[in-house]
């Protein structure tokens, strides 16, 4: 797909603000994994807001308390547009810092789930025009705690669903605790994805997995799990142990 | 002291996390919290539920090149430490398979 050409449709349809400093191609689309049916998701960041009748205000817990959003259709395709301020990008990698790290090291974030899209897809996206925003925000989200924050989110939900599959498992209803391990591991796979930088997407978890550079799991043996393949009735409990402890094992070589 | 015959497990309940240096281990309540160090994480990721304390004890051995009696008086130590630290339980070892059980 040919981004230059996206410009050429913002300029067209006027929704670029005067104050723009990047305007980023983002999820699916930015990674090359996109199919006719994907939206197309751009973010526009800005020091001033985009005055336009037509972008609606999401809220965010960021001062400003707002995002601008704008979704129409082109192409055959519908494109979504976030427009966010400097300035709220700056409070936001304020949240993760290292000092905040510290003081929660044990909680994980408390982002929301827009801020966590933002930061998560920031660093796979691809800035169109000039990319000097761009290249210095992701230099200041490496150096952040983003990832640690996310990692530990991640692997806290983790231990929480063992602890709930063994219960279910010995209160005798081995059909609840497959399932609730099946979600403990899928915690466990995205604290790995996320603690290799690859954040966001539980619809391309598959693909992430196969795009991270680790080698905690094999992809097929991840398959084998998210697809029960060896789960019998007969062997509920043998599967739900090793289910979990897997995920066990994880939580002690995944890098926070 | 433990009977070298058992078998540490790790409880379910307990945490653990890798802060890129010490392993940190922790009760779900976060009224234990251990760090390990090299040899701790050794011993500790070994208390799978199945390797009794002299099956760790030699594993340790092995890997930091010391004689096995001191390694497995070790084992036994830290077990001990970690299950008054409510951190593993100490299971007794399966008892020998005989010839008419099997």
């Amino acid at each position: 797909m040919d981004f230059d050409t996206f410009l050429d449709v913002l300029k067209e349809q006027d929704l670029i603000p005067p104050s723009a400093l990047t305007i980023m191609v983002t999820g699916s689309t930015a990674r090359g994994w996109d199919h006719a049916n994907s939206d197309i998701d751009l973010i526009v960041v800005s020091t001033g807001p985009m005055a336009d009748e037509r972008v609606l205000s999401a809220p965010v817990p960021l001062d400003p308390k707002t995002l601008g959003v704008h979704a129409f259709e082109h192409g055959g395709r519908r494109w979504e547009i976030k427009y966010w301020l400097d300035a709220q990008v700056s409070q936001l990698l304020d949240k993760v810092s290292w000092d905040q790290f510290d003081a929660e090291r044990m909680t994980g974030i408390r982002l929301t789930t827009v801020e966590e899209l933002f930061l998560g897809r920031l660093g796979a996206s691809v800035p169109l025009g000039d990319g000097e925003w761009h290249c210095r925000r992701c230099a200041e989200l490496d150096y952040s705690a983003f990832r640690s924050f996310m990692t530990m989110e991640a692997l806290n939900r983790s231990d929480s669903d063992v602890t709930a599959a063994l219960g279910q498992l010995d209160a005798g209803d081995p059909d609840a605790a497959a399932l609730t391990v099946r979600e403990a591991f899928a915690a466990s796979v995205e604290g790995l994805l996320r603690s290799v930088g690859e954040y966001v997407g539980v619809k391309w978890r598959c693909r992430r997995l196969r795009a991270a550079r680790q080698d905690l799991l094999s992809y097929d043996r991840y398959w084998a799990i998210e697809t029960m393949r060896d789960y019998s009735p007969a062997n509920a409990r043998a599967w739900v142990e090793e289910v979990a402890g897997l995920c066990k094992e994880l939580s002690m070589d995944i890098e926070i | 002291m433990t009977d070298i015959a058992r078998v540490p497990k790790r409880k379910w309940s307990v945490r653990m996390r890798n802060f890129r240096g010490p392993l940190v281990v922790f009760t779900a309540d976060e009224t234990t919290r251990l760090e390990l160090n090299d040899v701790g994480r050794f011993m500790f990721r070994a208390m799978d539920g199945v390797r009794t304390v002299v099956q760790i004890g030699e594993l340790v051995a092995q890997e930091y090149d010391i004689p096995p009696e001191e390694a497995i008086a070790d084992v036994q130590e830290f077990a001990e430490e970690l299950a008054e630290a409510n951190i593993v339980d100490l299971l007794p070892a399966d008892p020998p398979v005989t010839a008419a059980q099997s």
